[in-house]
């Protein structure tokens, strides 16, 4: 019982009218008294006078908005919290935006999936940009709001990581969550980007086959496992069925993980709440309508930028698998050129230096809420977690843009060197430094 | 010990966790059985017996002759561009390069060469087995894998470039046309893939893996090659795989790793769709180069694909980027 006092204390800021909303229920005020030994789920009973009341249609909608009260001992409570006005703070926001894109990508997926056929990736493709009203439109919006989703999700998961909200509560398991949902982001582009089989498409479907055979994943798991999970990607290889286990896997089975993961991860958030604000009686901004209509309003200007750029820069679909250019020159989409990079410029090959790489900076991104044994959460009360954050923005940037204009060029061991020591020096320095400053102005200042 | 709910410390955790226990372990059993179902029943089965005997044809079904493809694409030290000749063998969709080298006997080195820009055996050795070799004009006609043996990148990417077309990737790692102090491209250029680097010297017919350059290749294998024959009236056909050489890159299945030797030729033909088969009727006799001397053998010996004791012929378009010399073979393989 205290427990829920203590929550209502908490979270009663609304001044709404509480005897609107009569519960069938009420608690028994016997259950304060021999609660003890009764299972939960008898503490309360139906008043007498009440049973024989029919319950009525309410019309009025907007009651379905207002704050549920006296709900029975027992129910799962989820709910949409009321924020202070910090919690208006644009950084707080980083979440809605990828949401925002996400709920973005079904939408238009599901209009794209009327006209795309796996029969004839390429051919329906050109169809959709060039004979299906706004079809066009809608096939650059997607494109865009993909790489808007995947440059959103570094924010949203670089702003958690300096802010430090991937400990507390329940905010472990929505720092792994996370960083699931980024890595089925991740997937679900390069499939997506496969779909039109251009010769670039094919290129990365060879190269993600080759990879899991001959890199350290096909060494390491069994050969019957391998074949499996190549089965997944493309069945029996034949053009028509790879394209429809790609498109099975694109618009079904990775994109119902990420929906279903991101409902688990929402759910967590607003069961931590923010990190950044206590709870305070009167400064609550309650959930309807402000929240919602403040995050309707961060979606519709997310979607107009996207459609303005997708208006402004259509987009052009690259060379078909199949034809020749001489001089071609393969440019992957600038999401997959760090981890293209970082195999060049990793110096000791694929199998040893790049994949066994990129999956050590995954799972230590996994792992962070556990590595970080730091006490206080500040930025510079973290100083190598924050230094590490800053070495990885400045790598993945560097990595990306290196990658887009030299990709597919092996550096010398050298080279690479002297930029990895470079940036731990630009990352790691300054932070270390401004820690000592801080500490050194805190000395002085007592 | 009492197993009594009112002796355990949190029987609803228990319950919980007894539940979710077997409902997670129902899912694992449940999953394995339909775990199958992502392996259709053909993926492992092979789409032939044996490789194909293909004609090579033009995309307007005229097969290609000898010289046409030595008038189109034969590259010299002097050329500056070529243009790429693809064609799908042994499959749809793994694309051959046709390449012909003006002035060039490509033989067979008794030791893989290592080194130098021009490795290749004096004159009075025999043309290597699986070429073309044109004696009149001094030319061989080679036909390579077009997947790269380092991650299977594809022409367009992976293309060759003669004596005098460094692509810009390659100049990026250190070749320059003319080198002092830097490598020099070679005379007659490199099959280069523009998505790692990895380098082919064309002219060392089918162990042509180029490690010389200014950095290495990616790629540990050479292109395999494809062994090539021609008829009386000089159209070309594909035949088998050589096997010395390493095996298509992508056409490696899993258990069974890496193959090269002679268990290149029981390399399984899976995933993937057949060529398609040729109307035509099979030429009488093949000449081609078999243990270093030119033969004129019967397509039957070859032991390419039948049905029911009789050879099949196959058919597959040679694609080129342009169109050249009145030949339209610009096209999509």
């Amino acid at each position: 019982m205290k427990k829920s006092e203590k929550n209502k204390s908490n979270y009663n800021a609304s001044k709404e009218n509480n005897e609107e909303n009569k519960s069938n229920y009420y608690v028994s005020k016997e259950s304060n008294v021999d609660g003890e030994n009764k299972s939960n789920y008898n503490v309360y009973e139906e008043k007498p006078e009440e049973k024989n009341e029919e319950e009525k249609n309410n019309y009025n909608l907007t009651d379905l908005m207002k704050e549920e009260k006296d709900l029975p001992e027992g129910t799962y409570k989820m709910g949409f919290k009321p924020v202070t006005r910090h919690g208006y703070n644009i950084d707080e926001w980083t979440g809605a935006w990828v949401a925002t894109a996400l709920i973005y990508q079904i939408a238009t997926g599901i209009i794209l999936f009327f006209y795309y056929s796996q029969v004839n990736p390429y051919g329906s493709t050109q169809y959709i940009i060039n004979d299906v009203p706004f079809g066009h439109i809608i096939l650059t919006s997607h494109l865009y709001m993909a790489y808007a989703m995947i440059g959103l999700v570094y924010v949203h998961m670089m702003r958690q990581w300096f802010v430090g909200s991937y400990r507390g509560k329940w905010r472990w398991l929505q720092w792994i969550l996370g960083v699931v949902l980024f890595l089925l982001t991740i997937t679900t582009a390069i499939l997506g980007y496969m779909l039109a089989n251009t010769a670039i498409a094919m290129a990365a479907l060879h190269i993600s086959l080759i990879l899991i055979q001959r890199s350290v994943i096909g060494l390491v798991l069994p050969g019957s496992v391998i074949n499996w999970i190549e089965s997944i990607i493309v069945g029996n290889y034949t053009t028509t069925v790879t394209f429809s286990h790609l498109l099975a896997i694109h618009v079904a089975v990775l994109s119902t993980l990420m929906l279903a993961i991101f409902a688990v991860h929402f759910m967590l958030f607003e069961r931590s709440g923010l990190k950044s604000e206590k709870v305070e009686k009167g400064k609550m901004i309650p959930w309807f309508p402000t929240n919602i209509l403040y995050a309707m309003f961060s979606a519709i200007i997310l979607i107009g930028i996207v459609l303005i750029f997708s208006a402004a820069f259509p987009q052009v679909l690259t060379l078909a698998y199949g034809s020749l250019k001489y001089g071609s020159f393969p440019v992957p989409d600038w999401y997959i050129t760090p981890v293209y990079k970082l195999m060049d410029v990793a110096g000791y090959g694929l199998t040893t230096g790049g994949v066994p790489l990129v999956m050590g900076v995954v799972i230590f991104i996994f792992m962070l809420p556990f590595i970080d044994k730091y006490h206080k959460s500040g930025v510079l009360e973290r100083p190598w977690i924050t230094a590490f954050g800053i070495y990885l923005l400045i790598g993945i940037a560097v990595m990306t843009i290196w990658g887009y204009s030299e990709p597919g060029l092996t550096q010398t061991r050298l080279l690479t060197e002297y930029m990895w020591w470079s940036m731990t020096l630009i990352s790691f320095l300054p932070v270390y430094a401004m820690r000592f400053a801080k500490r050194d102005g805190e000395f002085n200042g007592n | 010990m009492d197993e009594s709910n009112n002796n355990i410390k949190e029987p609803e955790k228990r319950a919980f966790l007894k539940g979710a226990g077997l409902s997670i372990a129902a899912l694992l059993v449940g999953g394995l059985s339909i775990e199958r179902y992502a392996v259709p029943k053909d993926r492992s089965v092979p789409v032939m017996d044996n490789f194909p005997l293909a004609i090579l044809e033009d995309p307007s079904g005229q097969p290609v002759t000898t010289s046409e493809v030595i008038e189109f694409a034969g590259a010299k030290t002097t050329t500056t561009s070529s243009p790429i000749l693809v064609f799908n063998y042994p499959l749809q969709d793994e694309p051959t390069f046709l390449i012909a080298l003006k002035g060039v006997k490509i033989t067979t080195p008794n030791t893989p060469p290592s080194s130098g820009f021009a490795p290749v055996p004096s004159g009075t050795d025999a043309p290597m087995d699986g070429i073309i070799y044109d004696s009149t004009t001094n030319t061989s006609i080679l036909a390579v894998s077009g997947i790269c043996q380092h991650l299977g990148c594809v022409p367009p990417f992976l293309d060759y470039h003669p004596g005098q077309s460094v692509p810009f990737e390659s100049e990026l790692i250190g070749y320059k046309l003319n080198g002092a102090g830097v490598k020099k491209w070679p005379d007659y250029g490199l099959i280069y893939c523009k998505c790692h680097g990895s380098q082919y010297n064309p002219v060392w017919g089918g162990r042509n893996l180029y490690n010389n350059g200014p950095a290495a290749s990616p790629a540990k294998h050479s292109l395999p090659q494809i062994m090539l024959a021609t008829d009386s009236n000089g159209y070309i056909y594909a035949y088998g795989i050589n096997s010395s050489n390493a095996v298509i890159r992508t056409h490696l299945n899993f258990p069974g790793g890496e193959t090269y030797g002679s268990g290149v030729k029981s390399e399984d033909l899976t995933g993937g769709t057949a060529i398609r088969q040729s109307t035509r009727s099979l030429p009488a006799n093949l000449s081609l180069y078999k243990n270093t001397t030119l033969e004129s053998v019967a397509p039957s010996s070859l032991g390419t694909n039948q049905s029911s004791g009789a050879i099949i012929l196959y058919k597959t378009t040679v694609v080129s980027n342009e169109n050249k010399n009145g030949l339209n073979w610009k096209g999509t393989f």
